[in-house]
């Protein structure tokens, strides 16, 4: 439960207990004091009020025995109002003092007081009442005579009242001042157990906001060396990040400088696509012209196929005419060998058809001869129309696949004129967003050196806690001693 | 050059009818140079009767493998025979395209061959006899274009052809 209280609530409540105890020793100081002052104004009241109207009452006495020894001697109605007058005041003043005593030891004689008054009143009214008959003589006789007693008994029991007030107001005094010494005591006893009590909390705080302080301050050494050692790596950082944004900064100015390039690149790529564009758009005319001059080259080889093909066909036709020559040929050349026989058959007079039949196989012979020469050269003339024919039918293949990458041409230039319509829209995009990039890498450049200049204050403030930490494990170091000594002490 | 061509035959032909009529060169020996069953031969044309085309040959049952069978000719059935079987060599597995007609007519046959090559006239000096004893009808060697050709005698092949005829 201690271990949870914080030093201030410890404080606190040392200082609370202090106080519980002063305010304690106050109490009954003012107590004290309260009982001393209503001591002290009952004796005031007692020597102010009753004390004086006590006195007043012998001085009325007196008074009315002026008042009447002057009636006697005037006979003067004016000294007989004032004799009253006396008395009734001082039968006032009796009435007052009973109402104000306590003592139950003065009522009896104020009791008598009044008893002595009243006789000694009747007594001077009986012979203030026979003085204008009677002589002075008589009447001052009569007056020391019958009221000098009484007077004198009233004198002595009002110095009695009196002498007895004073009694008791000595006592009260007395009782008054034991009250003031008795409280006095118990506040120097009350101050003394205070004293010793906030001196046992001041001893027991102090040990332990020692002990605590004590280890809070070792707390404090470590945790100030390791700060002094994290500022100083913090320092050490913050130059490295210092030199890092350096880098940075200057990498950020290549990049803006790169992206400045990049745009104006760019732009350069836009225009060029878009003469590109325009290019692509004349090519594309260029190559439908084109295509419809392939197209009518494709008709005029498909004619000459045409034609090659009808005199290839004519060209068997020679072959086969050649065939019947070269047919006619052998089967001349055969009927002439069987007219040799048949004339060397005949004797002497088959030798003149013998000749006539050998003429006409040399002839077959030639025929065959030529023949032979005449569909060598038709072979020859439908090798080469057939060579033609191929020739031209690989050029008309040749020209409908020439047409077909024509129209495969022409849409390749539509598309480049789409794509380079959408590479000038990518070109463009390129450039507005490197110009935002650049926008962008300007406001990261103030950005960076923002920062440069927040981690050069980082450094300076780094330096100023490592300067911080060194005064905190100083100071850690001077109370851990301050501790020390006191535990020591 | 086909001008020149017929320039020469024109010659050539009237040349015929300019020259006088010497008749026919009868030093020089005609003949037919043939290929039988892929054998390069020839043949003495007045030996034989006749050269005709072997256009239809009817199969005719044979104990003898030479007989190809029959054929028509001029409204006389005649045997037809291997030549090259009767020389003695493998038929080259066609159908013969020539037939030569030999013998006299009451005795004519047709021997079948494979290729004519053409009709030569040589000079008797080119005939030389058979050196040793030969295959039997190869009595002679032509001298034609440098190199020698067997000379098929046909009086032999029908002797061959009766005397076996004669023995069945």
């Amino acid at each position: 439960m201690e271990r949870r209280l914080t030093f201030s609530q410890k404080v606190a409540l040392g200082f609370l207990l202090v106080v519980v105890v002063a305010l304690a020793i106050a109490g009954v100081a003012v107590l004290a004091l309260r009982e001393t002052v209503a001591g002290k104004d009952e004796i005031i009241e007692l020597a102010t009020r009753r004390l004086v109207n006590a006195e007043r009452l012998n001085a009325m006495s007196f008074r009315k025995a002026a008042e009447a020894r002057a009636y006697l001697m005037t006979n003067d109605a004016r000294y007989l109002d004032a004799m009253r007058t006396a008395r009734s005041e001082m039968r006032r003043v009796l009435d007052e003092l009973r109402g104000q005593q306590h003592d139950e030891s003065l009522r009896p004689m104020l009791d008598d007081v009044a008893r002595v008054e009243e006789e000694h009143g009747t007594a001077v009214d009986r012979i203030l009442a026979d003085a204008p008959r009677e002589k002075l003589e008589v009447s001052a006789a009569r007056l020391e005579r019958e009221v000098r007693p009484l007077r004198e008994r009233l004198n002595a029991a009002v110095d009695g009242y009196i002498a007895r007030q004073r009694e008791l107001l000595e006592a009260r005094r007395r009782q008054s001042s034991e009250a003031a010494a008795d409280a006095s005591r118990i506040v120097v006893v009350l101050s003394v157990a205070g004293v010793a009590l906030a001196a046992a909390l001041a001893l027991l705080l102090g040990r332990m906001l020692s002990r605590q302080i004590a280890g809070a301050v070792r707390h404090v050494e470590t945790s100030s060396a390791e700060l002094k050692a994290a500022a100083g790596q913090q320092a050490t950082g913050a130059k490295q990040q210092a030199s890092a944004m350096a880098e940075i900064t200057t990498t950020i100015n290549e990049l803006l400088a790169t992206s400045r390039q990049i745009s104006g690149s760019a732009q350069r790529v836009a225009s060029i696509a878009s003469d590109t564009a325009s290019a692509a758009r004349a090519g594309d005319h260029a190559v439908q012209r084109s295509q419809e001059a392939v197209g009518g080259i494709r008709r005029q080889v498909e004619l000459i196929v045409d034609h090659m093909l009808d005199l290839g066909r004519k060209s068997q036709h020679i072959g086969g005419v050649v065939e019947i020559i070269n047919e006619l040929a052998e089967q001349t050349n055969i009927l002439a060998i069987n007219a040799t026989i048949e004339a060397a058959g005949a004797g002497e007079s088959g030798k003149r058809f013998q000749v006539v039949a050998e003429e006409i196989r040399k002839l077959a012979d030639r025929v065959a001869g030529s023949t032979k020469d005449i569909r060598s050269l038709v072979d020859e003339v439908r090798a080469a129309v057939n060579t033609t024919v191929m020739a031209t039918e690989s050029g008309s293949k040749a020209a409908e696949a020439g047409a077909r990458q024509f129209a495969e041409l022409a849409a390749a230039f539509s598309q480049i004129a789409r794509l380079v319509g959408s590479t000038t829209d990518s070109a463009r995009e390129i450039e507005l967003s490197t110009k935002q990039q650049a926008t962008a890498v300007e406001q990261v450049n103030e950005a960076i050196a923002n920062v440069a200049q927040a981690t050069r204050e980082a450094e300076a403030s780094s330096g100023q806690s490592l300067q911080t930490a060194s005064e905190l494990a100083t100071m850690s170091r001077d109370l851990a001693r301050l501790v020390q000594k006191r535990d020591a002490a | 050059m086909l001008e020149g061509t017929v320039e020469a035959l024109r010659a050539a032909f009237d040349a015929a009818f300019a020259a006088p009529p010497a008749g026919a060169r009868r030093d020089l020996v005609p003949l037919l140079v043939i290929r039988a069953g892929g054998e390069a031969i020839a043949v003495r044309v007045l030996e034989t009767a006749g050269l005709l085309p072997a256009r239809l040959i009817v199969p005719a049952p044979s104990r003898r493998p030479e007989v190809l069978g029959v054929c028509g000719h001029r409204g006389a059935v005649l045997p037809v025979f291997s030549l090259a079987r009767l020389l003695g060599v493998a038929d080259g597995g066609e159908p013969p395209r020539w037939m030569l007609l030999a013998g006299r007519e009451e005795e004519r046959v047709a021997l079948a061959f494979d290729v004519l090559d053409g009709h030569v006239l040589v000079a008797p000096s080119a005939l030389q006899r058979a050196a040793g004893q030969g295959p039997g009808h190869l009595a002679e060697i032509a001298e034609l274009g440098g190199a020698g050709r067997p000379v098929v005698s046909i009086p032999s092949v029908l002797r061959a052809i009766t005397e076996h005829r004669r023995g069945e």
